[in-house]
């Protein structure tokens, strides 16, 4: 059973309140309760991160720790959750990901290294959590650094700064959608509704590739270092 | 200044034209029908409730002449607790039912009206 190891990410840029998006949206739903369209508006920026992965950060520095870990990366900080570890490095050089445990890691006796080659989601349906691979033999201080796919929490009454930046129309488009969906209410107008959510939808798919290419158009992929490992070497 | 309960029922009456004491319509028939008007509401529009969630449901609150009250039930003089576009439809809920007991005043077609009208307001433009 590997222990669990608890990372705080830095407090991110959540100053942007809800008013923002409220501001455009109530003229266009007559009769809809402000709570109600506040916590639609939450969920479609949920929605929108967990769909694109395009709020990211950084949790660097970390201590690696000898022995069955698990890395734990939620709560972020007070706003947001990790929905997913977008990438490892320790000691500077990037971890390979692996879509499952390997075997060899559930042995009694798992093979150890003072330098890990993969890293793996914790078993048990655990997006926010990882293992490293081989096990470290030594702790090593602030050598992992984690990059991380954000989403705020159900809570908040702020969205992150990128959100009114950049996402602004896009996350517009998901809570008319939302909100026009509702049966039997003064705003309720599902054909419009369908319409908002293709726009949605589509600027979903425009941001993921954004955000794979970090921003800058970079290429959005590369060789991962384990991705010439021999046969002999796999686990 | 908000409104409260007590207030839309003094609304109320003075549409239904029972304003001089004593009144032809007590006090806990005026709060019996507005239960029964909150609750249809609660019915088409859950959502009006939205603020009063707590223990898993969207609680509908019980209207009483009664300043003792503990929630969910609630005195008359408490400050209407939903959002105020929904104070005009429940005086209609409340009148047009009055009316429909109301053999010997009622016009015809005038509970119907109210009626419709409560249910109009609340799920469309």
């Amino acid at each position: 059973m590997a222990d669990a190891i608890f990372l705080d990410g830095a407090a991110c840029e959540c100053d942007v309140t809800l008013d923002t998006w409220l501001k455009d949206a109530l003229p266009l739903l007559p009769g809809i309760e402000r709570s109600v369209v506040s916590r639609q508006l939450v969920l479609t920026a949920r929605e929108f991160f967990e769909r694109t992965f395009a709020w990211q950060g950084l949790i660097e520095n970390i201590n690696a720790k000898a022995g069955s870990k698990q890395y734990w990366q939620s709560p972020y900080d007070q706003y947001s959750n990790v929905i997913s570890v977008l990438g490892v490095s320790f000691n500077g050089t990037p971890l390979t990901p692996l879509p499952n445990r390997p075997p060899a890691a559930g042995r009694a006796n798992p093979k150890t290294s003072d330098i890990p080659t993969h890293y793996y989601a914790a078993p048990g349906g655990h997006p926010d959590a990882v293992e490293l691979y081989p096990q470290l033999a030594t702790d090593t201080d602030d050598a992992l650094d984690f990059y991380v796919a954000l989403t705020p929490k159900q809570s908040v009454e702020h969205l992150p700064r990128i959100a009114a930046l950049k996402f602004y129309d896009a996350i517009l488009e998901g809570l008319l959608a939302r909100c026009f969906m509702h049966p039997n209410k003064p705003y309720s107008d599902p054909r419009t509704a369908m319409l908002h959510r293709r726009n949605f939808i589509s600027q979903c798919g425009r941001y993921m590739g954004q955000a794979k290419q970090g921003y800058v158009q970079a290429q959005n992929w590369s060789y991962p270092p384990g991705w010439g490992v021999r046969r002999s070497q796999a686990f | 200044m908000a409104k409260s309960y007590e207030n839309l029922i003094t609304e109320a009456r003075e549409l239904l034209q029972d304003t001089d004491t004593p009144f032809r319509f007590t006090d806990s028939y005026m709060l019996n029908t507005l239960n029964r008007g909150l609750q249809e509401l609660g019915r088409i529009r859950p959502d009006a409730f939205y603020d009063l969630y707590d223990a898993n449901a969207l609680n509908i609150p019980e209207i009483v002449d009664d300043d003792a009250a503990i929630a969910p039930q609630y005195d008359w003089a408490t400050t209407f607790q939903i959002n105020m576009h929904y104070f005009t439809p429940l005086m209609t809920y409340v009148i047009g039912s009055i009316e429909a007991t109301d053999d010997e005043f009622t016009l015809e077609g005038r509970a119907m009206m109210f009626l419709q009208s409560f249910r109009s307001t609340v799920i469309g433009i």
